[in-house]
């Protein structure tokens, strides 16, 4: 490996100089397989924010958003253009108006003119009318694509997990609170003895204070292994989905503890739910 | 990419959000915000640690999106990958003038007042498939070396240049560039094995 390539994971990670930047860019544009390399690279540091665990921005954050951008995208007042230079065939057009400034013809013009503002006002309102209808279909419309959307999110996660749920191979491994919360309770549906996939559901958890997670782990002869962070709602009940690499029975036992925020490496804190892990007979 | 008119909802794909917001269209920008706001507030949080300076960050970030959309360029990588390089900038920028403002004895953090911190995302099932995106990179991090992890962390979360890096952990430089580089490597292999989609 060359002296460019050692730089290709600073680049990617976005900690190189300018200058060295530039080495890269200028040594990938020669060739098809540094390239390749490099693009490996970029692709496993742009997955690196989706592993930070999502935190929702105070209401105020939005609101002072959006009114900023709208105030930006609100069209401009324009000043009202100069009166445009009339083509011969205007000029004519309005010389003989002028001539034909007589009181019937005024008169008549007047009646036209009131007949049109008239029509002219109804049509507004109907266009009004129709305008404000058409809004309220496309909200509701909207509204019911929104909907649509979230049920097929649902569908989809509730898909995995019936799938989990409903196969021949399906265990349920019953985990107790501990002496810290006594009436927690969880169970962990393991899709398989072969598989790492599960999902815990537990209930009877206090709802955390800011700055603390519940951290599910996976006990085995090297110790915790962390495999997940989560939160229960206002009911204590809370979901994980839990992918382990390698078969879930592999492990002694699974357990919960309350952690900072970003999880821990190690339990830290008060242990509130374990359970053994005792490959049975499956529930099919 | 196509400008034109089309009903938005939470189904309209990023890039399309972005051709919308290049024609003007607030709404456009409101859907990647419900979208990304709380990972772009999770990583505003993890590199800078300051619950009104983070938010002050997902504000300035979508701003930038919103002013900025004409520049981004689908054939060069993914929306998220876009925005989130935004953020990250914003971050370690405000992180550097902040250590240089302490260093000169302005304590611009004690200015700010402390906020509540929002209850993390609740795992239901309408971000269920999010979350698994997220533990899925979550999962896959925890399966490297710590000493990767550490080296990944000091570049990507604090901005650090391999050269500081190499000083702050006493480590040769070369050291550095293979733990950096098997981290990275090792990182892509599990998230393909995962069946990640950027």
């Amino acid at each position: 490996m060359n002296e460019i390539e050692e730089l290709f994971p600073f680049y990617a990670l976005d900690a190189l100089s300018e200058e060295e930047k530039a080495q890269v860019e200028n040594y990938v544009q020669k060739d098809n397989s540094p390239r390749a390399r490099l693009e490996e690279m970029l692709a496993a540091s742009r997955a690196i924010p989706f592993g930070v665990t999502p935190i929702l921005p105070s209401k105020e954050v939005k609101q002072s958003l959006m009114a900023r951008v709208n105030a930006d995208a609100a069209p401009t007042t324009h000043p009202v253009p100069a009166r445009p230079v009339l083509s011969p065939l205007q000029e004519w057009l309005r010389a003989v108006w002028q001539g034909l400034n007589s009181p019937i013809l005024t008169g008549f013009a007047l009646a036209t003119i009131a007949f049109m503002v008239v029509w002219v006002v109804n049509l507004q309102k109907t266009v009004t009318s129709l305008s404000a209808e058409n809004q309220t279909l496309q909200t509701d419309l909207q509204t019911l694509s929104d909907e649509n959307q979230v049920l097929q999110q649902k569908l989809l996660s509730q898909n995995e997990m019936i799938a989990l749920l409903t196969g021949p191979e399906r265990r349920e491994i019953p985990i107790a609170g501990t002496d810290q919360q006594p009436d927690a309770l969880a169970t962990l549906l393991v899709g398989g003895a072969n598989q790492g996939d599960a999902i815990l559901i537990a209930s009877n958890l206090p709802q955390l204070p800011p700055g603390s997670i519940y951290e599910f782990w996976l006990i085995g002869s090297q110790g915790p292994v962390p495999s997940g962070l989560f939160q229960v709602d206002e009911k204590g009940q809370g979901i994980l989905f839990v992918h382990s690499q390698v078969p879930v029975f592999s492990y002694d036992a699974v357990g919960v503890s309350i952690e900072p925020e970003r999880g821990s490496e190690q339990p830290t804190g008060d242990i509130v739910l374990l359970g053994e892990l005792v490959e049975g007979e499956s529930d099919s | 990419m196509s400008a034109k008119p089309v009903m938005l909802s939470a189904k309209t794909s990023d890039e399309e959000c972005v051709a919308q917001m290049m024609a003007g269209v607030p709404g456009a920008l409101e859907i990647l915000y419900d979208r990304y706001a709380a990972a772009v507030m999770g990583l505003a949080y993890r590199i800078i640690q300051d619950t009104a300076m983070a938010e002050d960050v997902v504000q300035e970030t979508f701003w930038r999106v919103w002013r900025n959309a004409a520049s981004f360029r689908e054939e060069r990588g993914s929306f998220t990958g876009w925005m989130f390089t935004i953020a990250r900038n914003i971050c370690l920028d405000r992180l550097r003038r902040l250590k240089a403002n302490i260093a000169t004895g302005i304590n611009e953090a004690e200015s700010l007042a402390l906020e509540e911190q929002e209850d993390l995302l609740i795992n239901t099932a309408e971000t269920a498939l999010r979350e698994i995106k997220h533990q899925k990179v979550r999962a896959a991090m925890l399966m490297l070396p710590p000493e990767q992890v550490e080296v990944i962390e000091m570049a990507f979360f604090q901005g650090l240049s391999r050269q500081e890096i190499s000083k702050k952990l006493e480590t040769p430089l070369g050291t550095i560039h293979t733990r950096a580089r098997l981290a990275l490597q090792k990182l892509r292999t599990l998230l393909v094995d995962q069946g990640f989609e950027d």
